[in-house]
């Protein structure tokens, strides 16, 4: 059957969102899609974004049916609005934050950690298990809107952060087909969908926007991470393209990070009064701050604001306490606190190290937005930090005018002539759904001839091989990198890599150390480093693969080299050629055995 | 085919009879074709027998509308316990600093269930014609009664524009359940 709709899947840290685009029409007319959950015991309702918390009820409480949904898509899971609104109050019965988990490259995100921290008796799932049933609650919405189109015949992009490295890519590959996205979806970044949606509100108009050799920022703060993108605008034949030039890493801070700063701030007002917040109106109070923080950056709203604890239990006037909160103070802790003023050479403080870390996730040292920007932009070339021209916000925290006029402050502070003040793009409508319409509109155009922004990987990656030469004992041979992904290489092509001959051991597992580098771009496929920055290359899962001893008839090991493949799809593949025949494996990514948990 | 269908009825019903007592039951929509004569004159209707009805399902236990949208409110605005609390106790700015919240709260979960608005687009004091017709459902008139239909708008009226209630699925013993017992189990 032949595909209907083009549908945009924004499968978010915090919330999940649903778009899609009949293909029929000639102009994209783009529309959500309805998601049904629960917010409470029994009370079903829709709304247009899916909260991205999964609840594991008791398995009394399942067996009741009061969580009975139509069809029932899963068990003994409750997914969206519901499970944020409890998780606080039980957090080691939800899951939050799943997809951070699944590019936590710590801990085996295939087994069953989250909730973390929970009761060992405690039923558990894994990152990609738990990306999985959000994805089915997804799928499920689509078909009771659209019963008479499978999900599997329509085309569908799913967005992932451009932070994601292969491995998180791969992984959220898998969570995905096993959820039921048909095989051939495509994986698009998350700021290249918001820049898309850009797109498709200016029509043809963009081009009257920006010129050639103008750079645009994309920076994405969601609930509760950041994500950054350049792309450049280049001329080709004539026309303006666009080419993604540079992406950030993954960075844990965003929007909950704020309200929680606010709470804190907050509680202790209250503490100087006498007042101690219990647990359960420190949730309440951090519930407030969430509502709050939009109106109390608000110019023209009340100054100062208050902000109240309802009385727990049913006497709600008797128990309710409440304090005062100026505007200076709210953009002293919310605009300051996290887009301070700084310098283009300004660095985001490190986490300090300590001979003992917690696994959990690698939340931000630093929650100085503006610091990771600069430290983002300078980090792109060895001269000097790229100055963008254009900026586009994305995500709700950017819904409060006093971030957007703080961010484009300060980066167009960094500008080298003096009137050189940086251009916001784009509505300010659109914040929560931007993603997954502008994914929905990109499938759409690509069976209508739209614009493509060009961009390729936005890392290099490096395979690690230990050096030949004399062994010193209790010393790891040094360990040296090859390139065999180039950055910027495009989707559809493949490189032969150009190295020596490495053998393969036939029998027993052949393990790759595998790495990544966001800003080293000038490496080319071959290219064996012998020294590197701990801050340049990251090393992400390693690659593996066994070679049974029948696929090879002679000795114990084989000389290769290494093939490097993109998919059309963006779908990564790294092949070990013989060098004596045609035969090849292909090596997988081990996301269980680095794993430290 | 139509056409040929349409003469013989005429005919028939010209011609009296039963035939014509049972159409002009049918165009008064009191009754179906259903007796074997009149079934007769149709060349194309297909003679089915009714299909034997399934057993009743007994109906899923359901929810007054009331009580879930009390429920919401409840639930998202503790609405209902600012009502049920005695205000005797309390001075009015304690009672103004809860109210804030559960009536802001009140407000927009209103706003997504119900899409309250004015019914009439004139502001308050605007002048206004009421129609001839005038539903006393949606206009109610005061002062002079006279012939003429223009006034002052006093109140311009609300309006639901949707009606978007929660689903509820439950046993029937719960239907009555606006908020439930909460309770903290001890460590």
């Amino acid at each position: 059957m032949s595909a209907r709709f083009a549908v945009g899947i924004d499968l978010g840290t915090t919330n999940s969102v649903v778009a899609y685009c009949p293909l029929s029409e000639e102009k994209a007319n783009v529309q959500l899609v309805p998601i049904s959950q629960f917010v409470a015991p029994g009370q079903l309702e829709t709304f247009r974004a899916l909260p991205s918390f999964l609840y594991l009820p008791t398995a009394e409480q399942w067996e009741s049916g009061v969580w009975n949904m139509e069809g029932e898509p899963y068990r003994n899971i409750v997914i969206g609005a519901y499970a944020r609104q409890v998780s606080a109050e039980q957090p080691e019965r939800t899951i939050a934050a799943a997809k951070s988990w699944l590019c936590h490259g710590r801990v085996d995100r295939r087994s069953p950690l989250l909730p973390w921290n929970s009761s060992e008796s405690m039923e558990k799932l894994s990152p990609v298990e738990a990306s999985k049933y959000l994805l089915i609650h997804l799928i499920d919405a689509w078909h009771k809107h659209q019963p008479a189109a499978p999900l599997c015949d329509q085309i569908v992009v799913l967005t992932v952060p451009a932070s994601f490295d292969m491995a998180a890519r791969e992984l959220t590959r898998e969570a995905a087909i096993a959820a039921g996205l048909p095989e051939n979806f495509t994986l698009l970044e998350e700021p290249q969908a918001a820049l898309y949606h850009w797109l498709q509100s200016q029509g043809e108009q963009w081009r009257r926007k920006v010129k050639k050799g103008d750079v645009l920022f994309v920076c994405d703060v969601g609930g509760g991470t950041t994500d950054l993108t350049l792309v450049q605008v280049e001329e080709e034949q004539g026309e303006l393209a666009l080419k993604r030039i540079a992406v950030g890493n993954h960075l844990l801070v965003g929007g909950d990070n704020m309200d929680l700063a606010l709470a804190h701030f907050l509680a202790q007002k209250f503490a100087q009064r006498g007042v101690k917040l219990n647990p359960w109106q420190s949730v309440s109070l951090w519930h407030s701050c969430r509502k709050a923080k939009e109106s109390l950056l608000n110019q023209g709203g009340q100054d100062p604001q208050t902000i109240a604890v309802l009385g727990r239990g049913s006497r709600l006037i008797g128990g309710t306490v409440q304090t005062e909160i100026s505007r200076t103070e709210a953009e002293a802790i919310l605009v300051d606190g996290f887009f301070p003023r700084c310098g283009v050479e300004a660095l985001p403080q490190r986490q300090p190290q300590s001979g003992f870390q917690e696994i959990g996730l690698p939340y931000e040292h630093d929650t100085g937005i503006t610091k990771h920007v600069a430290h983002f932009l300078s980090n792109q070339s060895t001269a000097k930090a790229i100055r963008p021209t254009h900026l586009l916000f994305n995500g709700g925290v950017f819904k409060a005018a006093a971030f957007r006029n703080r961010l484009a402050q300060v980066v167009s502070s960094w500008s080298e002539n003096e009137s050189g003040s940086i251009a916001a793009l784009g509505e300010l409508e659109d914040l929560d759904h931007a993603v997954a319409c502008g994914a929905a509109y990109y499938a759409w155009s690509s069976s209508h001839g739209g614009i493509r922004i060009r961009g390729g990987t936005a890392r290099s990656y490096y395979v690690g091989i230990e050096s030949a030469g004399l062994a010193v004992p209790g010393m790891p041979r040094p360990l040296q990198a090859l390139c065999v992904v180039p950055f910027g290489m495009e989707e559809g092509t493949a490189i032969d890599v150009p190295s020596r001959e490495v053998g393969l051991i036939v029998g027993q597992p052949v393990r790759f150390r595998f790495f990544a580098s966001a800003n080293r771009k000038e490496d080319k496929p071959g290219s064996m480093l012998k020294w590197w920055d701990e801050e340049e290359l990251v090393e992400t899962a390693p690659m593996e693969l066994v070679l049974q001893a029948d696929a090879v008839p002679d000795e114990g090991f084989v000389p290769v080299k290494f093939h490097s493949k993109i998919t059309e799809l963006g779908v990564f593949e790294l092949w070990c050629q013989s060098v004596r025949d045609n035969q090849r494996w292909k090596l997988e990514f081990n996301v269980r055995e680095d794993a430290e948990v | 085919m139509r056409i040929g269908l349409a003469f013989r009825l005429f005919f028939k019903a010209l011609a009296g009879g039963k035939t014509a007592d049972e159409l002009d039951a049918v165009l008064r929509g009191k009754t179906a074709l259903s007796s074997p004569a009149t079934a007769s004159l149709s060349t194309t209707a297909e003679r089915t027998a009714p299909e034997p009805k399934p057993a009743p399902k007994p109906a899923a236990p359901s929810q007054s509308e009331a009580i879930t949208l009390l429920a919401t409110l409840q639930r998202e605005a503790r609405l209902i316990d600012l009502v049920q609390e005695p205000l005797d106790q309390y001075p009015d700015a304690q009672v103004g600093a809860a109210a804030r919240d559960v009536l802001r709260d009140t407000r927009k979960t209103l706003e997504r269930i119900c899409g309250i608005q004015p019914l009439l687009t004139e502001a308050e004091g605007a002048q206004v014609e009421v129609p001839t017709d005038a539903s006393p459902m949606r206009w109610k008139i005061s002062g002079a009664a006279s012939a003429s239909k223009r006034g002052t708008v006093v109140h311009p009226g609300w309006q639901a524009t949707r009606c978007q209630l929660p689903q509820w699925n439950g046993i029937a013993a719960d239907a009555v359940v606006i908020a439930p017992a909460e309770v903290d189990i001890n460590a």
